[in-house]
Formats: C-alpha cells, sequence, structure tokens
C-alpha cells in the first residue's frame, strides 16, 4: 500500500512541487538581503530627503518598526520556514501591523483577474487564427498574419504598454489616462453587478490589451505548426477516406490533438505573465500584486517581496500541475502511461 | 463474362514538387472486374499508391490529375470519380469504396476510443440507432476474431499492431462496401500476424463478397490473395493478367525480373538475384521506353517509340507492355546472367 503510494505518479508530482517551492523560498530568501540598503536605511534616507533632521529621523524609524535586522540571518531564515510552514507570511515593515497575508488576499485577485483573463483570450484566439494560418497555409492571409505574429511577440510588453499610455492616452486622448488607472474607480466595491463587472473589465482593459497582444504571436505560430504536422498524420487521411465531414474532421482529429503540446506552454506562460506583472502594472497603476511587489521592492519591505515572490513561483508550479492535470484528461496516451 | 466494376482510361497525375513535376502516373488503363481480387505490384515510387487514391480522388493537394477518368460502376449506373461534387464523394467514400492507406498503425485518432471511430464513421454516412452501430460493430469484430467489448472500450494504442489491422478491417466493413482497397495490407506486420491477416482477408472476401484491390510490393501475397495481377513500373502498368498467366509466363522482361528475384523457401537454389540498376527518374516524360535501361532484351526501337498495352497473341485477357514480349520471356531471364546476385 505505502509502496503504491511513493510510486503513484501524483504524488510524486506533488513532493517535486513541494521540493520546488522550498528551493524557491531559500532562495529568495537570501537574494533579497543582499541588495543594497535595508527598510531602514531606506526610510532615514526619504526622511531626510524631505528635510526631516537625522537625529528625528533616526527616533521615528525606531518607534515605526519593531525589527531587529541585526539578528543573524540564519535564526531569521529558520523563523521566517517556521512561520511558512504554519502558512503565515509575518508582518509588513513598512505598513505596520499589516499582515502580509491581507495585502497579499487585497492584491492578487486583481492580478490573477487580468492574467486568466488575458491568457484565455490569447490562448483561444492564438489557436483559431493558428488554426486557420494552417488551412490556408502561404496564402496571402498567413502570410500577414505570420509576419504580424512574430513582430508583435517580439516586441516586450512593458514597450506596448508604454507606446500605449503615451501615444493613445497622452497624445491621441483616446481615454483619460488619470480616470482609468487603478483596479476600480472611487467609491465602486466590490460586489455582483454589471456596474461593478463594468467598471473593474475597464480599468483592467489596458493590461489585458497587452498582455493578449504579447502572447497572441507565439500561440498563432505554434498552433499553426503543431496543425500543420497533424494534417499529415495518417489517421486524418484515414477519416477523409471514411468519408467524414471536413468541419468533423478539422475540429475533432485535427484541432483536437493539435493542441496537446500547447497546454505545457500555456503552464508556463501563466509564470511568465504573473512575473512580469511589476513592470506593466507599474505603468499602467494598475492595483495588483506585481504594483505592489515594485513597492516593496522600493521600500525593502522584506516579508511582502517574500511573499509575493513566492506566490509567483507557487503560480507557475500550480499552474503546471494543474496543465499536467489537464493533459492526461485530454491525451488517453499520457493517461496510461502513468498507472 | 466478368462484368466491370470500376474503369481506369488513360490516367496520369504529376505532382508539382518546389522545382520539378514527377509524373507519378503516366495514362494507365486498367479494368477491374466485379467481384474479383486484383494486386498493383511495383516496387516503391511505381505510382501504385498514387493510383489506390485517385480511386476515391483523395490525392494530396500539390497533385494534378492531367488526363483519364475513373469510372465506378454501381447499380449499373456509371460514377465518374474526377467528376462527383466533394459532397457526393464523401458520401461514396467508405459507403461504397473503402480505401485503407498505408499506415493501418496510425489509423486511428489517438484520443478516440475505437467504439467511437464506428459511431462517427456510421453518422457520417447518415446511421443514426446507435445500438444497431455497435451491435454491427461487434459482429463485425467477432468476425476478425477479436474479443469486440474490450476492443470497442480501447483506445488505438492500447492495441497491438496486428490488432488494430483487424479492426481496421472490420470498420472498412462497416457499411457493405462493393470495393476494398488495401495499401500494403501486411507490411510493418510479423510474418505470423501477416499469415493471419491474409486467411483473414480470404474469408472475408467469401462472406461478404467485395471486390478487393490490393497493392503490395510482395508477390508472394499477390499469389496467394490475387485473381488477377497488375505489374506497374515507373508510372505504367505494364503487364496485367491471371495470376496463374503472369507468374507461369511473363512476357514483360520485368515481371520475369520479378518473378525470379523472389527467393524461395523450398528449392535447391538458397542464391538471391535482383534486377541491376534503380527505376527512372519520373521528373521527365520519356519518350521511349521506361524500362529501356535495365532491360535485358532491349533494342533500338525501345529507344524513341513507347510500348503501348495489348494483348498477348496466346491469351485472352493478358495484356502486356513491352516491343520484344514473348511467351519465351521467363526462360531467356534464367539463361542469361542478367540478373545480379546477391551474396
Amino acid at each position: 500500500m505505502l509502496k503504491k503510494i511513493l510510486s503513484n505518479y501524483f504524488f510524486i508530482r506533488l513532493v517535486k512541487a513541494l521540493v520546488t517551492i522550498f528551493v524557491v523560498a531559500t532562495f529568495t530568501f537570501f537574494l533579497i538581503r543582499l541588495m543594497p540598503g535595508n527598510p531602514l536605511d531606506i526610510f532615514i534616507a526619504t526622511q531626510l530627503a524631505q528635510g526631516v533632521p537625522l537625529q528625528e529621523a533616526q527616533e521615528r524609524a525606531a518607534s515605526l518598526f519593531h525589527i531587529d535586522l541585526s539578528r543573524p540571518m540564519m535564526l531569521q531564515y529558520l523563523d521566517y520556514l517556521k512561520n511558512l510552514a504554519r502558512g503565515d507570511f509575518g508582518v509588513s515593515i513598512i505598513s505596520t501591523n499589516t499582515p502580509v497575508s491581507k495585502i497579499i488576499l487585497r492584491f492578487l485577485p486583481w492580478t490573477l483577474f487580468v492574467v486568466t483573463v488575458s491568457l484565455f483570450i490569447s490562448f483561444i484566439g492564438g489557436i483559431l487564427l493558428g488554426v486557420v494560418m494552417a488551412l490556408y497555409r502561404n496564402s496571402w492571409i498567413d502570410q500577414i498574419l505570420s509576419f504580424l505574429a512574430s513582430i508583435i511577440s517580439s516586441i516586450p510588453n512593458y514597450v506596448i504598454a508604454m507606446l500605449i499610455v503615451v501615444y493613445f492616452g497622452v497624445k491621441l486622448k483616446w481615454f483619460n489616462i488619470a480616470e482609468i488607472r487603478g483596479s476600480l474607480s472611487p467609491g465602486v466595491k466590490p460586489e455582483f453587478s454589471l456596474y461593478f463587472l463594468k467598471d473593474a473589465f475597464y480599468h483592467a482593459m489596458l493590461p489585458i490589451i497587452v498582455y493578449v497582444l504579447t502572447t497572441i504571436g507565439s500561440w498563432m505560430l505554434v498552433m499553426k505548426s503543431s496543425t500543420i504536422s497533424t494534417l499529415g498524420e495518417d489517421y486524418v487521411e484515414v477519416a477523409k477516406a471514411r468519408g467524414i465531414k471536413e468541419s468533423r474532421i478539422m475540429t475533432s482529429y485535427v484541432a483536437r490533438n493539435a493542441i496537446l503540446p500547447l497546454f505545457v506552454s500555456l503552464a508556463i506562460s501563466i509564470g511568465f505573465v504573473v512575473g512580469g506583472s511589476p513592470l506593466i502594472e507599474s505603468i499602467f497603476v494598475y492595483q495588483g500584486i506585481g504594483l505592489k511587489l515594485s513597492d516593496a521592492i522600493t521600500t525593502r519591505d522584506y516579508p511582502v517581496m517574500q511573499a509575493i515572490f513566492l506566490i509567483i513561483t507557487a503560480s507557475v508550479v500550480v499552474a503546471n500541475f494543474l496543465a499536467d492535470l489537464l493533459l492526461g484528461v485530454l491525451d488517453p496516451r499520457i493517461r496510461t502511461s502513468r498507472n | 463474362m466478368a462484368t466491370k466494376h470500376i474503369i481506369v482510361d488513360d490516367l496520369s497525375v504529376e505532382y508539382l514538387g518546389a522545382t520539378k513535376k514527377i509524373y507519378a502516373l503516366q495514362h494507365v488503363s486498367l479494368d477491374i472486374n466485379r467481384g474479383e481480387s486484383i494486386a498493383l505490384v511495383g516496387e516503391s515510387g511505381c505510382g501504385k499508391s498514387t493510383l489506390g487514391v485517385s480511386f476515391i480522388n483523395l490525392l494530396p493537394l500539390n497533385s494534378r490529375i492531367t488526363s483519364g477518368t475513373i469510372k465506378f460502376i454501381s447499380n449499373s449506373k456509371e460514377i465518374d470519380i474526377f467528376k462527383t461534387p466533394t459532397s457526393e464523394l464523401q458520401k461514396l467514400r467508405w459507403s461504397k469504396i473503402v480505401m485503407m492507406a498505408q499506415g493501418a498503425l496510425n489509423a486511428f485518432n489517438p484520443v478516440m476510443r475505437i467504439r467511437d471511430h464506428f459511431i462517427d464513421t456510421a453518422y457520417s454516412h447518415g446511421w443514426k440507432n446507435k445500438t444497431e452501430i455497435l451491435n454491427k460493430a461487434r459482429y463485425l469484430l467477432k468476425r476478425v476474431h477479436l474479443d469486440s467489448e474490450r476492443v470497442l472500450s480501447s483506445f488505438p494504442h492500447e492495441l497491438s499492431g496486428g490488432m488494430r489491422q483487424r479492426v481496421l478491417l472490420s470498420l472498412g466493413l462497416l457499411l457493405n462496401p462493393e470495393v476494398v482497397i488495401l495499401d500494403e495490407p501486411t507490411t510493418a506486420l510479423d510474418i505470423l500476424t501477416q499469415r493471419n491477416i491474409i486467411e483473414l482477408l480470404k474469408e472475408l472476401k467469401k462472406e461478404f463478397n467485395f471486390t478487393l484491390i490490393f497493392i503490395t510490393h510482395d508477390l508472394s501475397l499477390a499469389a496467394e490473395l490475387a485473381d488477377r495481377v497488375a505489374v506497374m513500373y515507373a508510372g505504367k502498368a505494364v503487364e496485367v493478367g491471371d495470376v496463374y498467366d503472369i507468374f507461369a509466363t511473363p512476357y514483360h522482361p520485368y515481371t520475369a525480373g520479378l518473378i525470379t528475384s523472389t527467393p524461395k523457401l523450398r528449392g535447391e537454389s538458397t542464391e538471391v538475384t535482383s534486377i541491376p540498376g534503380s527505376p527512372p527518374n519520373l521528373s521527365e516524360i520519356f519518350k521511349g521506353c521506361p524500362f529501356y535501361e535495365r532491360c535485358p532484351l532491349r533494342s533500338n526501337v525501345c529507344i524513341n517509340s513507347q510500348p503501348k498495352l495489348t494483348a498477348v497473341e496466346e491469351k485472352d485477357g493478358h495484356l502486356v507492355a513491352c516491343h520484344h514480349a514473348s511467351k519465351n520471356t521467363l526462360e531467356h531471364i534464367k539463361q542469361g546472367d542478367w540478373l545480379s546476385t546477391i551474396q
């Protein structure tokens, strides 16, 4: 019985996932402490810049922060692991007495919302366009789409984001830069209403556009090549000989099989998008976990940084795990090899 | 007198490559009789598979039919395959003419159960009753000696190569086709499985009474299964005739060469021979006989004049395309030292 559990595919996957998270937690803990400056220095420096005398700035810092940065690093690390094991991320240094978990619960949903919506749009759109490109390969449609896809997927997302803000926002004034920032308009509360949803989408629109534009190109190209190779499979030829309708062959025989390798990349790209969110969310001042991370980096708010880095890693690990499960459902060959 | 089932008349097919054309079939004419079993024999690249897919007009996109017709006679109506619109052709495929392309091992959609392959095929041809479909499928699977319940609920990768070939055969008989075309039905199977498939084909043919066209490079398979044999070389049919006539008195030197090159299991000689040279480049149109380069009987007349497929004097229904065809060809070949010995 025990042997069966230990050799179980999902058990092994779970252990691997936990080890990954542990390793990343350790690395981030030490790496962020190697950054120059600590929360106290940064706070005192900002106070000084505002004209507060050194003496007073130091006193303020001492009364505000209850941390002892001179404790041996190893002990801090052990404390951190101990708390982490209990699911306790600690307390923010800068926003005194605010648990990190509360900060995360407040900001993470917005990032997840934007990332999920944009990956959904770009994955579905990329797959449909990729199939069209494969079906009409070498036609003008394919040539134009392939050209656009390779250009658009090679531009970094922050460049597109800035372009949108500077050109469409400031110069052309297609939208009001001051109004669209943040994740909700002032006074709007999260609730189940059309009004709230409309407002949420209005504020999320620009980041979503950027994420979709920068990820759709690679989906299109990968799906195109995958579809072309599936079109050459014997079972597609035999399906035609079986007199099965073209539309049925395209969906159940070609697209259904061509899509399988894309699920692995989908999981990886979730991590990329969440990991890249600090830049995009800062540019659009979108109140997500990415913006919070870049704030935490400037103020050296160690616990918040640690927690957010961990969440980015965890999102990749969890997404990979889910993609794996999904692939098992979609591909019977994988299901068999696991049992 | 046998009634004709499929008439191939003057068929030419070419493939458009990146830089040159390949003339895969060049003016092929062939009659296939109702209920017979005919083997299309030839080496790789002789156009036999191209002819196979032409029967249901499923040629690849880069190909073009440059001349000729294929007529299929069903319920005493003549159907011109190349003039039939795609929607009609879709109904015809698998319900009247079953074409099983090479590579039966990958003939099934890897994410669909065998059951759904049967259902999918039947639905596409207007069959609605699921229980009826599955009952027929069960019968056919039992008929090819498979455990029907287990196979129906299996995914393709859970079956062995020989099982998959059998499943494909029973899927082929689902709609009671008039014609079954098999492209290399036993390639990639081990020798015992090949044996089983051949026996099975004989049984099925007897029970379901379809016209069988099978494409092979294996002469012994042709000898075993076929009533008639069409030998193809470089995109042409070079000799057509009754299986006994072809094997006993081949008129074409290529056919004679093939027969003498087939290793025999019994007999004194353990030497294996082969026809020297290699098949010609198909990107040129021949002025003369395509076999000229390799032929032991060649003469000047073969360079500029292409031999036509004509009936031999002695025997009705035995056709050959050779300027020097004679009933003594096999003797000539055996006496000469034309064939090279492989040690």
